[in-house]
């Protein structure tokens, strides 16, 4: 080993070694020129973000919103981990328990539409008109007589639809552990869209938040048609959480609170509300203007004939 | 079907010759994403390779077998890994890496060394040992004749550093795990196409296809006018 | 101060011993030939001096150093030596590019441009500055590689068989060159050669190696006139003496004897006398496809053990005398009256 080689390797350690530092100084103080956002996918791929975004930024100039989506499983966790300032995401549940971990300061929801229960046209089942737990109920039974006919397909991957999806089953009679190992139950573990071109091959049922199936119905992809849209325990709502600075000191609250406020500010409830108007013939949410929600929901989606 | 895919074809086809704007951001931020991982990893890739290529040291065959087993790492175990390492919760966290295109370029750099790495070396042991003793016996050192070699094999280190170019900007998991595809910031080629697919935005994901093939494709033409010219 | 000296020289691969107590002084400003079958040792030795490998045992001195202390000390005298091998090679690059290497790597950019010009010219590639390297000709790329060595005046220059893959006419300049930097130079010389008649050309002395050993080393005069031992003698033995017509419009010619007809190079007219070299000469049973001009087909007439190597007279209307080894005649299985071909090439012919 001669000189050079030495002097190589002393250079690599010492860069290395300067990264270590830098990675370890930089400042703790939060950026407020950017605000991350983790979300999940049904609110991004619908678009409705997007426009939100822009409405947002143009309010905030010298603010860059930078949205992550993914299912409400990894969206959380990047608010564990402080990768993120802003949840937006629709698991009542996990949220509440995200809180009470202390990763997050408050809960504000600002939009709720509903779950569908889609289908074969033909609807083998026989599930039209039934309520989501009678329907999940029926889907079973005949999925046992019939396995050849009658399908369902779970997202399969920890998502807010997956998660409501088990809720369904275990708040009928039917059970989430009863349906994982039966031959008409595929889990495609994939995205909402991946999963309803999966049904609609497979001729299958499935649990869909509205807007993307609106969305795939739209352009013709799928053939598939709603079945159940309504009720309680279709009911999806959308709410933020801020990330909490005490648990990760660099989190721009200050962009965080912002962001929710213009979520529920009349600006931002309209955008909410218009949302979808023009390409769908429908909204693909509802606003929330105040807090908590009005215990009264009135079905607002019609069934498109 | 085949209507589908002509009708998608046809939109692509317009999305691109009207210079969508959407389309146009994607193509310029992976090119230079995946370019900037191509350079820094042949920056350090081929002195290395070259290093292990002239010197004999204990446990060498192991290494290059090392090198070689990850040519075949998934992008998301990169991904993965990068991910645990820059997040805020993570040794490296406060880099500020995590989400940004610099993140992806330290991804795709992590993700195509092994590659180039390899495959320098490879290119270097074609090079005829005539070559590497003709260098010698002209009175070159250790860093010149490992400098001679690699200009012998100029054109194979080339093609390597294009094989690695193509894995960088054909790589998914480390776009959508340390870029998290943000709009108009960190999202590229592949994590377009996968979320427009899963959207059902077959035509954008078909654009960018094309634009991907068509790429490729003159990256290889001007390689083989490189290779013409010698 | 001698140049170059070898003390106790030992080189082993694995099993294999291809150098045996090599012991060797070299004169500064001098010329040396190490002359000896394929196989003999030669081309390692000359490698030992180069320090492209190092001995088993035994010490290189360079101007009275131990050559082979560190890869410093090894580098350092490498840069005052030059070296041309055997096979032409050059790098993938322009001439230029290839004649100026040793330089860069030294740092010596001085002039650069004029002395690889003036160097070019020397050698004959006048004006191929920006010529790609690897489309020469092999005897263009043979000059090339002895520019590339010569330019950076080193003070020795080693030359491994360098026409051993050269046609007669690009052999003929090749030496050219060297007796001029032999005649004109401080360079001290040292080449390697299986050929005899060629390293009497171009040296002023002679070190005759086989299997690994010096037989002899002197003038080439001594050489001839005193051989040490029989493999000397049966190595330089001048055989196969003929006396022809030689006619031919060019520089190659055809002799015809009563009974048979070989090519040559020369500017001799009319009757007269040339040798073949035995060593020049390579025999075999079936016909095979090769450059040397002269193929010529006899009988074995006498098998001859020399105990050193074995003896063939071949008739072939005149009567060759050829060496082969032991090995090869088990090999061949020769016997009296086996039909053989037999090959040499033009530059094998030495007129007189």
């Amino acid at each position: 080993m001669n000189n050079r080689m030495i002097a190589i390797i002393v250079a690599i350690i010492i860069i290395v070694a300067a990264v270590g530092v830098y990675a370890f100084s930089v400042s703790n103080s939060p950026d407020t020129s950017k605000l991350r956002i983790s979300t999940t996918t049904s609110l991004e791929d619908t678009g409705l973000l997007k426009e939100l975004e822009a409405a947002f930024e143009k309010k905030y100039p010298g603010v860059d919103v930078q949205i992550v989506s993914g299912g409400t499983g990894i969206a959380i966790q990047y608010g564990e981990r402080g990768d993120v300032d802003l949840m937006l995401v629709h698991d009542k549940k996990r949220e509440e328990a995200f809180i009470k971990e202390g990763f997050g300061t408050n809960r504000t929801e600002f939009a709720y539409n509903y779950f569908w229960i889609v289908g074969p046209a033909d609807d083998p089942a026989g599930i039209k008109g039934l309520n989501a737990t009678s329907a999940f109920e029926k889907i079973a039974e005949e999925g046992q007589a019939n396995p050849d006919q009658v399908k369902f397909v779970s997202r399969g991957d920890d998502s807010g639809t997956h998660s409501r999806e088990k809720r369904i089953w275990n708040n009928s009679g039917v059970g989430y552990v009863n349906v994982t190992n039966q031959t008409w139950y595929i889990e495609s573990g994939k995205g909402m869209g991946d999963t309803l071109i999966l049904a609609n091959e497979k001729n299958a049922y499935t649990l869909s938040d509205s807007g993307t199936f609106l969305a795939f119905t739209k352009n013709g992809k799928i053939q598939l048609v709603p079945l159940v849209t309504t009720g309680k325990d279709l009911l999806n709502i959308y709410a933020a959480i801020p990330v909490n600075p005490d648990k990760h000191p660099k989190t721009n609250v200050e962009g965080a609170n912002n962001f929710v406020n213009f979520l529920v500010s009349p600006e931002g409830q309209q955008i909410i509300g218009n949302f979808g108007k023009q390409q769908y013939g429908q909204p693909l949410f509802i606003p929330v203007p105040t807090n908590p929600l009005p215990s009264l929901i009135v079905p607002l989606l019609s069934i498109p004939a | 079907m085949a209507n589908e895919i002509i009708g998608a074809i046809e939109q692509a086809i317009y999305l691109i010759v009207t210079f969508n704007p959407e389309l146009i951001e994607i193509t310029i931020r992976s090119l230079y994403i995946s370019l900037s991982a191509t350079l820094i990893a042949s920056l350090i890739s081929i002195p290395v390779g070259g290093m292990i290529y002239y010197y004999d040291f204990h446990g060498k065959r192991t290494l290059i077998n090392l090198i070689q087993t990850l040519y075949s790492v998934p992008t998301v175990i990169v991904g993965l890994f990068l991910f645990l390492l820059i997040s805020q919760q993570g040794p490296l966290g406060n880099l500020n890496l995590l989400f940004t295109p610099e993140g992806m370029i330290v991804g795709q750099v992590l993700l195509i060394l092994p590659i180039l790495i390899g495959f320098t070396i490879t290119a270097l042991i074609g090079v005829s040992n005539q070559i590497k003793e003709l260098a010698i016996a002209l009175g070159a050192n250790a860093y010149q004749t490992i400098i001679t070699i690699v200009k012998e094999a100029r054109y194979a280190i080339m093609a390597a550093v294009i094989l690695g170019f193509g894995r960088a900007i054909s790589e998914v998991g480390v776009a959508i795990l340390i870029g998290g595809n943000i709009r108009g910031f960190t999202r590229v080629f592949t994590t377009t196409i996968s979320l427009e697919t899963s959207k059902g935005n077959i035509e954008l994901s078909i654009a960018l296809g094309i634009i991907l093939l068509a790429i490729a494709l003159i990256i290889n033409l001007i390689l083989n006018y490189l290779q013409g010219r010698e | 101060m001698h140049i170059i000296e070898l003390e106790k020289i030992h080189k082993n691969y694995d099993d294999l011993q291809v150098l045996k107590d090599v012991n060797m002084k070299i004169k500064k400003g001098t010329s040396t030939a190490l002359v000896g079958p394929t196989g003999s040792g030669k081309t390692v030795l000359l490698r030992l001096i180069n320090l492209l490998e190092k001995p088993s045992s035994g010490t290189v001195y360079f101007e009275g150093i131990d050559a082979n202390t560190s890869s410093n000390v090894r580098l350092k005298i490498r840069r005052q030596m030059g070296m041309v091998f055997q096979k032409p090679l050059a790098f993938k690059s322009s001439v230029y590019d290839n004649v100026a290497f040793g330089l860069k790597i030294r740092g010596d950019k001085r002039d650069i441009k004029n002395r690889i010009k003036e160097t070019l010219e020397t050698i004959g590639l006048k004006g191929y500055e920006n010529r790609n390297a690897l489309k020469l000709s092999g005897g263009e790329t043979q000059r090339l590689a002895l520019a590339r060595a010569m330019i950076t005046d080193p003070k020795l220059l080693l030359l491994d068989e360098p026409t051993a893959n050269l046609d007669p006419i690009s052999t003929k300049k090749m030496e050219e060159l060297i007796l001029k930097i032999n005649n004109e130079s401080e360079t001290t010389l040292i080449l390697t050669t299986h050929n005899l008649s060629q390293g009497q050309k171009l040296s002023d002395r002679m070190v005759i190696l086989n299997d690994g050993h010096i037989l002899q080393s002197g003038t080439p005069d001594e050489i001839f006139r005193k051989p040490k031992n029989k493999f000397v003698a049966d190595f330089v033995g001048i055989e196969n003496v003929m006396n022809g017509d030689a006619v031919g419009e060019n520089d190659l010619v055809s002799i015809k004897t009563d009974s048979i007809q070989v090519f040559t190079v020369t500017e001799k007219r009319g009757n007269v006398n040339f040798s073949i070299r035995p060593d020049e000469i390579t025999i075999s049973k079936l016909k095979i496809k090769t450059s040397a001009r002269n193929v010529i087909q006899g009988k074995v007439q006498e098998i001859i053990d020399t105990g050193s190597l074995i003896k063939l007279i071949i008739n072939a209307g005149e009567l060759f005398t050829v060496f082969i080894t032991r090995d090869s005649l088990i090999d061949l299985e020769i016997n009296i009256g086996t039909p053989v071909w037999m090959y040499f090439k033009v530059s094998a012919v030495h007129v007189f």
